[in-house]
């Protein structure tokens, strides 16, 4: 819907033509479209959190929102050098602090702010299973203030980074004559689609019923890795890293990113004139940022290096098995048949895994380390992440947010992907939620997703501007994923209620219709059965284990696909200062025959 | 103290939905003839068809999914003593026979609407069993449970597909060149922008605009999903019943207005309006500009068998165990006096604050000025007719008095509309199909239908009617005109 909404506004914002007025659109500015997504998704967030939370009202253990409170009571009633070690006054094992020293410090900042509004909440000891009702409200705004610190500017700032033009972007003089003809090609995504590229990020059912449902703080890193990707796509290095080092230091399973965030960096400055050096000075910078984070650990109370390894010692969760609960991953959707828990000690699974994540992970690497490029990077951060979740030892459900961050964030590159995968994310995540008392909230958060992003993207206007002679291009984009839909223009509106409809993508492309119906079908299944047939004695979680399987099946497809599409994107060319720069050109004739992804036209060319 | 405090807000988001979904026909119906005219060239009905084809249910369909979605995000929020009302109803009229439901008052949230709504609470406690078999039990203190709240929330929820229906069928196009008389003339397969570039897909049309405003009013997602009222149902029917005038079925909307009046009688407020615009445009007409006296009559004779007979189904059942006078006080309860507590924003607000400054300075200057503490806050209840004293200062206002100050206020609005059949209307009701002359002419009489509007909201005391002023171009110029003037 909103695509179709941007495409009309844009249309009524470009010059008009004789005899036209401006339609009642044009009451809304175009530069206030994306605030007003931003509001919404922000709404939305607040709407979701009058849902239930993770173990509300559960003795004796509660759930997630008990755990961060609890953070917050530590951090802020023992001293520094005991918040990862057992003592009298910090038992571990009642929700023991297991995440990394950021996440410490942000609930020692919250827990300091909460306890001037409400100092029973963070009581020392006395305050387990607080919840009164003003300290909910504190709590799900404190995740509300950190989506708005954090994971919304840092959505916002990837997508103007990534999508619009900038000056880098632009030809050097010899490029630009030889290329006059095709300059289309190399301008940034026009207004109306990076709004709607950032309601796909703002609006993602997944991290919002995760954050504000469940009760977690993954906005935060989440956030820290798109301003890290934003940087790194705008050639900041440094900031990047650093950006990365943050997330890393808040939720260690942002380690999902690290092979991609190393192997372009390592690529870029390897395609360098002092490779060593840049290497070195990168290296250097994630060292520094380490040092700073963790160094009160070793500093307080003269700990040295055994507070760092106290510290490190939690963050390992070796002691659980190789997942948890039911999670859509290769060990859980296999165990049936291998039954790997039982036939395998858990250090013979925890080395296998090691070596299937490492082996899912190299193609991805490779091509980044070889051809790095500005979109490769993002899909091999999807990859990489996709690698992790499939083999890697101890994964949550939840940890679907992490590959689901830069498929969103792809969203103009593979809107069809980016339509289809957020809610069967959702899905995957049905028991957990369940749990938590969020069915409503799910079905009402999937459906805003559906409702917003379904009918793709504003289709993308030819030309130099949306004047009278704009016209639509007839395919979507030129590297998206709508496959090979024919000059006919991208999405006749008109036909069947089902094609008309366009939650699924692109009307000309069959193949990711059948893929949208058959999920949506099959997801719809799954619940009527989970909700109406009583699961046999021997196999209690048998729906988990459906929920599981359905979602498992579309995230091995996903995975190959970001896979293909990564190998897809050639190097990027580098300018004489050696900076990376991103610039795709196409062939206008390719562009209206509709070609697929071979003929974008992507141009090679390095400067050296 | 639940009820009468949404009156304003209920006033105000009947006053915006209205305006906006008219502001937003109107805006249409002044693109008419250039659409028609540069878009279509002359290939007419063809073309038509597919600005039809292209527009689908997609839009439309997609709008309802994420209004629901967001009131089903509303469903754990907040919610007033009216939820426990309604649960109340549906308890009584789903337990009771007609009989008792008008005296009985085990709770005191008794039930106070008209009989059809009574049916329409009795048709949903049908199904309520299936959520929440407690529902239905009739007891003094509330009840609550997530499955009830899930269950009353969801039917308002459905009901809300009333009002969806009121917007579609209002804003609904001609697409046979207006011989059936007219409608609003909104091309409903038009694109929002009107440009030639990206026409292909843009699927934003001004109705789809009317309906994304109407389903996310603001106040009805206030009043309906969070406090709990059916205001978008009795709001959706008030728009099928101008509908049904609109596209040249009098007594269908005559008919459709008098079901409305017996769901909540507080749209008696806009009955004048309606009655006088039925009478004059659609039936007076017929003898003084065709001279087809017999049709007049015979439409005079439709609008009140249709009223008389929705009364006779409403009201019979009633009459017939006795319940009439429990029931009229019931629905107008004087009793609790001019204001409720939480006053209303109209004139009486003006007036008690008066009376109590004026008390405040007659203490001030020694004067002996009977007026209790609090006298004020507790909303002027109590004289009920008895004539006894409820303002301080100034003269205590009884039922009648407030009444003849209603009729006066709304005199002038509904002669003013009843005059103002300007040339547009002529040009229309005489079926000119088509062209740039005939679009001039419909958004003429577009703004008159908004200044009936107009006129019930003036009279009802409440706001909104604004839009007439963006009045249309062509042909019905002078009509809109007289309604701005009148306004």
């Amino acid at each position: 819907m909103l695509g179709a909404a941007l495409e009309a506004l844009e249309s009524t914002a470009g010059g008009h033509s004789e005899g036209a007025t401006p339609g009642p659109c044009a009451i809304v500015s175009r530069r206030w479209v994306v605030p007003c997504v931003l509001s919404f998704a922000l709404f939305i967030r607040i709407a979701v959190s009058t849902h239930g939370y993770s173990g509300e009202s559960t003795p004796p253990m509660y759930g997630d929102y008990e755990a961060q409170r609890h953070w917050m009571e530590i951090t802020l009633h023992t001293p520094l050098s005991q918040w990862y070690v057992h003592t009298d006054a910090n038992d571990l094992g009642y929700w023991g602090l297991d995440y990394p020293p950021l996440t410490a410090f942000q609930s020692w900042a919250y827990g300091t702010f909460f306890a001037k509004v409400e100092p029973a909440a963070v009581a020392l000891g006395t305050s387990r299973g607080y919840e009164t009702a003003s300290s909910r409200l504190f709590m799900r705004w404190s995740v509300v203030a950190s989506d708005l610190v954090c994971f919304l500017p840092g959505i916002l700032a990837f997508v103007l980074a990534f999508y619009s033009a900038n000056k880098r972007d632009e030809l050097s003089t010899e490029m630009r004559a030889k290329t006059a003809a095709r300059a289309a090609g190399t301008k940034g995504e026009s207004p109306a689609r990076i709004a709607w590229a950032v309601a796909v990020l703002a609006l993602s059912p997944a991290p919002i019923l995760i954050d504000h449902g469940h009760f977690q703080y993954n906005g935060i890193s989440l956030g820290c890795v798109a301003g890290a990707a934003a940087a790194v796509v705008s050639g900041w290095d440094v900031t990047g890293s650093v950006l990365f080092t943050f997330a890393l230091n808040h939720k260690q399973m942002s380690l999902y990113f690290a092979p991609a965030f190393f192997a372009h960096l390592l690529g870029k400055c390897l395609r360098r004139r002092r490779p060593v050096l840049e290497v070195a000075k990168l290296g250097i910078t994630v060292v520094v940022t380490f040092g700073a984070l963790w160094a009160p650990f070793a500093l307080a109370d003269g700990a040295g290096a055994e507070g760092l390894m106290a510290v490190l010692g939690r963050l390992v969760p070796f002691r659980r098995g190789i997942y948890e609960d039911y999670v859509a991953n290769f060990w859980c959707a296999t165990a049936p048949v291998a039954r790997w828990k039982e036939r395998f000690e858990i250090p013979t699974l925890a080395r296998a895994a090691l070596f299937t994540t490492i082996l899912a992970a190299t193609p991805a690497m490779a091509q980044q380390i070889s051809r790095p490029s500005r979109e490769g990077f993002v899909w091999c951060m999807a990859n990489s992440a996709w690698a992790f979740f499939m083999f890697s030892f101890q994964v949550h459900e939840k940890s679907i947010l992490l590959p689901l961050l830069p498929v969103t964030m792809l969203a103009l590159r593979a809107p069809s992907l980016a339509m289809w995968l957020p809610p069967l994310a959702c899905v995957s995540m049905w028991p957990l939620l369940a749990k938590d008392g969020l069915g409503i909230a799910y079905v009402g958060a999937v459906a805003v997703y559906i409702a917003v992003i379904g009918g793709g993207p504003p289709r993308r206007v030819q030309g130099s501007g949306v004047g009278a002679a704009g016209k639509a291009v007839g395919r979507n984009d030129q590297n998206d994923d709508s496959g090979v839909s024919g000059g006919e223009e991208r999405g006749s509106r008109g036909g069947i209620l089902l094609a008309d409809l366009r939650l699924s993508p692109a009307a000309g492309d069959a193949v990711w219709c059948f893929i949208y119906w058959t999920t949506t079908l099959g997801a719809a299944g799954v619940h009527v059965a989970a909700a109406f047939v009583q699961p046999p004695a021997r196999f209690l979680y048998i729906h988990s284990l459906t929920f599981t399987s359905l979602s498992f099946v579309g995230f091995v497809g996903a995975a190959m696909y970001c896979n293909w599409r990564q190998w897809q994107v050639p190097a990027d060319a580098l300018d004489a200062v050696g900076r990376t720069r991103m610039y795709t050109v196409v062939e206008p004739s390719e562009q209206e025959e509709g070609v697929g992804q071979e003929g974008n036209g992507l141009t090679k060319q390095h400067a050296e | 103290a639940g009820r009468g405090d949404n009156q304003k807000l209920f006033d105000g988001v009947q006053g915006t939905t209205k305006s906006l979904t008219q502001s937003a026909i109107h805006h249409a119906s002044t693109h008419r003839p250039w659409r028609r005219s540069v878009r279509c060239g002359g290939m007419g009905k063809q073309c038509e068809h597919m600005h039809r084809r292209r527009e689908g249910a997609g839009p439309v369909a997609r709008t309802l999914l994420l209004a629901t979605a967001v009131k089903l995000l509303l469903v754990p929020c907040y919610k007033s003593t009216d939820f426990e009302v309604h649960r109340n109803w549906l308890a009584i009229t789903g337990t009771l026979p007609l009989a008792r439901w008008y005296t009985e008052a085990t709770s005191q949230w008794t039930l106070d609407y008209p009989p059809l709504f009574g049916w329409f609470e009795r048709g949903l406690a049908q199904l309520a069993p299936l959520a929440d078999p407690g529902l239905l039990t009739v007891q003094a203190g509330p009840y609550d449970s997530p499955a009830a709240v899930l269950f009353q929330r969801g039917t308002v929820m459905l009901a809300d597909g009333v009002l969806m229906v009121g917007v579609l069928w209002q804003t609904s196009g001609v697409h046979y060149g207006g011989s059936r008389g007219g409608g609003l003339s909104l091309d409903s397969g038009r694109q929002l922008s009107g440009q030639q570039s990206m026409s292909g897909g843009g699927s934003v049309t001004p109705r789809g605009l009317a309906l994304l405003l109407a389903v996310f009013s603001p106040g009805l997602l206030l009043v309906d999903h969070v406090h709990f009222q059916y205001n978008g149902m009795m709001l959706g029917l008030l728009l099928c019943a101008l509908a049904a005038i609109g596209h040249g079925r009098p007594v269908l909307g005559a008919a459709l207005f008098s079901v409305l009046l017996h769901m909540k009688h507080i749209f008696v407020y806009a009955a004048p309006a309606v009655a006088a615009h039925l009478l004059v445009f659609h039936a007076l007409h017929l003898h003084t500009q065709q001279g087809r006296t017999g049709a007049a009559v015979a439409r005079c004779v439709g609008y009140v068998a249709v009223a008389a007979a929705t009364t006779a189904v409403s009201f019979g059942p009633v009459a017939a165990a006795g319940q009439l006078t429990n029931m009229f006080a019931r629905l107008f309860p004087f009793g609790r006096g001019l204001s409720h507590a939480y006053w209303a924003p109209n004139f009486w607000a003006l007036y008690n604050t008066a009376d109590k400054v004026a008390a405040a300075l007659g203490k001030k200057m020694g004067a002996d000025v009977a007026a209790p503490a609090g006298y004020l806050a507790g909303g002027m209840a109590g004289h009920g007719g008895t004539g006894a004293q409820t303002h301080a200062v100034l003269p205590t206002v009884i039922p009648a008095a407030a009444f003849a100050l209603v009729v006066a206020a709304m005199t002038p609005g509904i002669v003013a509309h009843c005059r103002c059949r300007g040339a547009g209307w002529n040009t229309r009701s005489s079926g000119v199909p088509g062209g740039a002359g005939a679009g001039g002419a419909m958004a003429g009489r577009s703004a008159v239908d908004a200044g009936g509007v107009g006129v019930a909201e003036s009279a009802g005391g409440s706001w909104g009617a604004t839009s007439i002023r963006s009045s249309g171009t062509g042909g019905g110029g002078r009509g809109d005109g007289r309604v701005g003037d009148a306004l």
